[in-house]
Parts: structure tokens; sequence; C-alpha cells
């Protein structure tokens, strides 16, 4: 189903029932990513509603580089236009991360929360962050002699070569650097919903020590690790998942 | 050897479906019979015009290295001379070809309307499929469906609207709507194919919503009823006088609450098999119907295609309502989606042959409108 938010083409899956829960999904995903998630709370009878984030999916990009502002406001539009109020919110990965940030503006209220894989901590990085920034600064300079799409070519390498998110959507490179340049580890605190965090301890993306962070930051909230699992958590233990999160759901 | 221009791409939302309609469709057939010479000319989305060999390879979209590609090229130069001539630049080492059939592969605005076919006519050159009006009408959903109703073609009840209509008092429409047709109901841009910003809404909530979508793609908006009890199918059909209908052809749905384009062309649909054609979970063909009821629909097709005088190619869509055995018109699609060759092939008919029989159409309305008389003499200018 599409729909039609601050004039972007949004695209979303909906399955209505007397208790709503809301997908988001992480970078370089989309609402069919979350699938295994969507199809799992239906069948335990909840409603859910999943949407492609601006820029990913079947959803038009957004019109100028967002940050994690811009998708908590953009989340808040898009359930005041389908008028729908979720009692529960499920972030995996940037989702989370914008779960959190709607949450600390007031935009969302759920009661409530669950963090998968969630990403928000930026500072765990740093060292590596710079070092890198500075490898990129350094070879951006080398590189300057050479032709354009051999530039280009080294570029994906390195990128690819780091493991970095930058290229997953490379139509949406400033919108990625502007939404990891906001650590959420202050904002956390504001989070007032009953939360719920699970990581997976393979999981080198967002390790096991971001979810700690939250844990720490976010009153009440408890985590659950889960042995072997990486960072998609939803594709590698899914009945775990499904069950630890009706589990939180139905308390 | 005959020169075939196949056009492809433009300024449509439907852009990147006509690419595989024209690549695997058109363009690799008419090549496999190594009877024709076969031009590509792509319509970048800015609408410059491009003819180079490099554009037939789908490797060149896919990979995205069609705007490196482009901007190395020259736009393409038309001229009128004798039909069709086609040139990359005006100097004297540019490329030149005289065209004798034009292929077009646009879905959409500015192609399949009717747009290209007016181009066409004043040139003076062959080309595959329906004409200027025929195009526009089909293109057209509030007019095709006037067009059926004044010709006494069952279609399903529905009303319309103009952007500025709504605008001014959302409400005045929204009660309109709710005091003359029965829900659910589909909201539909008037001039997209490929079900792009198509809604089915049972609610006023989603209603103002769908129709706001609409409202982006397009100017005017069809609202329209459901059909209860409903059996989608369509009808691929070729040639001119004597239409030839393939096998009536139902969708089969699944999870999306109607044939959207994810479901048409994403969601395991057409890109179920590499070329971009139906896979088996996207429909069933022939249509599994009861005798009597297929030959009602195949009936009201080939009706559907003489009535709107559509020529060469085109698809009808219709709705059946199973439990009162009716057969409702719905829509037309004159250039349909890779040329719909999945369903022609299981009819019989290779995609070879297929192609070169739209040929055959194109020369024969060609030659049928060169035998009329286009002049007539008169003394008007002798009195200035």
């Amino acid at each position: 189903m599409k729909i039609l938010v601050d004039d972007l083409v949004i695209n979303y899956s909906l399955s209505k029932a007397k208790k709503m829960v809301m997908l988001l999904h992480g970078w370089g995903d989309s609402s069919d990513g979350l699938r295994i998630i969507f199809d799992g709370l239906t069948e335990k009878g909840y409603g859910v509603l999943s949407l492609d984030l601006p820029g990913f999916g079947s959803s038009d990009n957004p019109k100028t580089a967002w940050g994690l502002t811009e998708y908590a406001k953009f989340v808040d539009e898009f359930l005041k236009k389908i008028k729908i109020m979720p009692f529960a919110v499920i972030g995996h990965s940037n989702g989370g991360a914008i779960a959190i940030k709607a949450s600390s503006m007031g935009l969302i209220k759920p009661a409530k929360l669950i963090l998968i894989a969630s990403a928000g901590i930026r500072s765990n990085y740093n060292l590596r962050n710079k070092t890198i920034r500075l490898v990129a600064k350094s070879g951006k300079m080398l590189t300057q002699v050479l032709p354009r799409s051999t530039r280009k070519k080294i570029q994906r390498l390195f990128y690819d070569k780091i493991g970095s998110d930058l290229l997953i959507k490379e139509d949406l490179v400033e919108t990625f650097k502007k939404v990891v340049s906001e650590d959420l580890t202050s904002q956390a605190r504001l989070v007032t919903a009953d939360t719920l965090l699970i990581y997976g301890d393979k999981d080198m993306a967002t390790p096991v020590s971001y979810g700690k962070i939250f844990e720490n930051s976010i009153k009440g909230s408890r985590m659950l690790v889960l042995p072997d699992v990486g960072h998609f958590v939803h594709l590698d233990e899914p009945d775990r998942l499904i069950k630890e999160i009706v589990g939180f759901l139905n308390v | 050897m005959k020169r075939i221009l196949v056009v492809f791409g433009g300024r449509s939302v439907e852009h990147d479906v006509s690419i595989i309609t024209a690549i695997n469709s058109i363009i690799k057939p008419l090549r496999l019979t190594k009877k024709y010479q076969v031009e590509p000319l792509y319509i970048a989305k800015d609408g410059r015009w491009y003819w180079d060999e490099a554009l037939s390879n789908i490797e060149t979209y896919s990979s995205g290295k069609i705007d490196s590609l482009i901007k190395k090229l020259k736009p393409v130069n038309l001229s009128f001379e004798n039909g069709l001539v086609i040139s990359n630049g005006k100097s004297f080492n540019s490329k030149k070809a005289q065209i004798d059939i034009v292929f077009p592969a646009l879905h959409g605005t500015y192609g399949e309307d009717g747009d290209l076919m007016g181009l066409l006519e004043m040139a003076g050159v062959a080309y595959v499929g329906c004409g200027v009006a025929a195009s526009a009408i089909a293109m057209d959903k509030v007019i095709a469906k006037q067009l059926a109703i004044a010709n006494k073609i069952p279609t399903s009840n529905f009303l319309f609207y103009r952007s500025k209509d709504y605008k001014d008092n959302p409400v005045t429409v929204l009660n309109e709507i709710n005091t003359h047709l029965n829900w659910p109901l589909f909201v539909k841009p008037t001039h997209l194919g490929s079900s792009i910003g198509i809604s089915r809404v049972s609610s006023n909530d989603e209603l103002g919503n769908a129709i706001e979508l609409a409202f982006h793609y397009d100017d005017l908006v069809v609202v329209e009823e459901e059909v209860s009890n409903l059996i989608e199918v369509t009808l691929p059909i070729i040639g001119n006088e004597t239409p030839e209908p393939a096998y009536l052809e139902k969708p089969t749905l699944q999870k999306a609450d109607f044939f959207d384009f994810d479901a048409k062309y994403l969601r395991g649909g057409k890109k179920g098999s590499k070329n971009g054609q139906a896979s088996s979970s996207y429909s069933e063909v022939p249509a599994q119907l009861p005798k009597k009821l297929y030959k009602a629909a195949e009936e009201l097709g080939v009706n559907v295609y003489k009535t709107f005088g559509l020529s060469g190619i085109a698809r009808v869509d219709m709705l059946i309502d199973s439990k009162l055995n009716k057969v409702y018109f719905n829509e037309i699609n004159p250039l349909p989606g890779s040329l719909y060759s999945h369903n022609f092939q299981k009819f019989g008919l290779s995609n070879v042959e297929l192609v070169e029989k739209l040929l055959f159409f194109a020369m024969e309305k060609f030659e049928q409108k060169n035998k009329l008389n286009s002049s007539f003499s008169t003394n008007y200018l002798k009195q200035f």
C-alpha cells in the first residue's frame, strides 16, 4: 500500500488488529526485510504496521539530507496520517535509533519498545572512525590526479574493505553521514516506554556494548543477549526472537 | 534489410518497465531473425533522445552505467525526409539512418498515450501498435469508461475529479462519493498504467489519503466501485481489422490487496523469470473459468478492441462478478508490458513470431492509410 507523507510516496504493509505494533527497519533494509517479524506477530493476533522508510524499499528518497530528527518527525507524520497509534514499536538497527530519537522527542509514546541490535551509539568506535576518516581524506588528496571513474573504483574498494554501510545506498550518502553523526546515549535517558533490548553476541555492527549503554540509559529496560547471533537477529534466530517479543508484549 | 527503430525509456513513471519491454521482448527477438537492422532509441527521464548500440544492452541500465553513457552521447536529431530520419549530430561524420518501421516500447505518458504516435504520423512512417486517438482514449480511464457506456459495454460505477475540485471542496467530493458509490472503492490516477498510484479503500480516512496519492501522479482521478465476487482477467489481442485474441489470463493475487506495481513487477511477479515476463505465480494462462464465462469475457475483450479502434496490439482488462457471471470492462493497455509474450507463447506464438506479426500489422495499417486521399482540390486560394 502507498500513501503520501510530506510529498513523499511511502510504501507500507498493514495488518489491522486491536493491538498495533509498528516495525522500523534498518539502514539499507526495507519492510520486506522484517517480514518474518510481521508474519510472526500477525499469527499471534497482533496488528502490524511496517513501512519502507524514506530512501528505502519502494518509498521515495528524502528530498534533502535527513538526520535522525527528520526521520523521527517523519514517523510522527506518517502515524498521524494513517491514524494509528501503535502500543508497541520494534526497531532494528537504524530503525531502533529512529525509535529512540522519536521517543526522546515525545513524538511517539508506545507502551512497549523493543530495540533489536539498535544503532545510535557512536562514541565507542571513535578511534576507528577517526582513523578511517584520516585514511579517506589522505586517499582523496592522493587520488585527485586520477580520472573520476578510477577514483570512484578506489573509493568503492576502500569502503567495501572497511565494511562501511555508506555504499549500501549511494544516493543517500549525505543522509547516511547525518544519521551516523548523532550519538543517542543522552537522549535514550528520555525514553519512558517499557523497553526490551535484544543483541546478538556475534554482532560486529552494533555490538553488545551498545546495548549495555542503552540498558544503563533507559530506565527500567532489560537486555537479552542471544548466543551465536549476528546483527540480523531476526534472520539468525527468528523463532526465538518472535517468542521473546511476544512474551514481552504480553506482559 | 528493413530498419526498425525501437523507442523506449521515456518521461514516464513506467520508464524502467519500458526498458525491459524493449530489450527483452522486442530487440532480442527481432535480432534473432537476422532479417532486420534494429536501432535502439532511448528516451532519458529528462526527455532527451539517444541512439547508440550500447543502449540495447540491459547491463547498461542495471549497472547504472547509463548516466555516464548518455553524458558522452549527442542527443538525436529527427528529420522528416521521405519518412523518418534519425541522426546523432549535425557534423559531416555524424551517423544517419532512414527508418522503415518504428516499434514504440514506451509505457505511460508521452508514449503509450498517443503523443509519440502523433509525431510518427507527422513523419509519415509506419509504426507498430495503436494509433493516436485509440492510444489517447485507451490511456484515459475516464473517456474509456464513458466510451464503453456509450457503446453499452458494462463497466463499474465511477466518479471522477480534477485536482482543483478536490482541493477546493474536499468535503463535497467525499460526500458525493459516499452518496453515489458503494464501498469498497478503487482510486486511480486517470492516465497511468502498471497500477501506479492505485489504492483500494474501505473507509473515508483511507479514501482521502488515496485521492491525495492519486493526485500526486495525475490531475484527474477516477473513483470506482469494486466489482463483488471479483475475478480479474486480461486478454492480450493482436491484429488490425480482424482481432486475434490470445488466452484469457487470470492474475493470481497473493498477499497484496490488489494487483499493484510491486506485485506485477517486483514481488516474484514479472521478475519471476529473468526476462521480465510473468512467472507461473503471477497468473493463470489460460484462465480456468467455466466455458460460457470464458467465452463471454473473450467476446467482450474483442468487442472493446473493435469499438475503441485499437490496432497492432493491446490488452483489455476485465472484471468478472463470479456470482452474477457478469463481465465488466475495466481498462485498456495499448502497449502491454513485455508485449505479454508469455501469454502468446502459451498460445503457440513465439516471441519472434509475435514481433514479426506486429511489424506486418504496422505495414498493413500504414499501406491502408497511404491509399486514402489526403488532398482535395479547391479554388479557395484564388479569391485572395
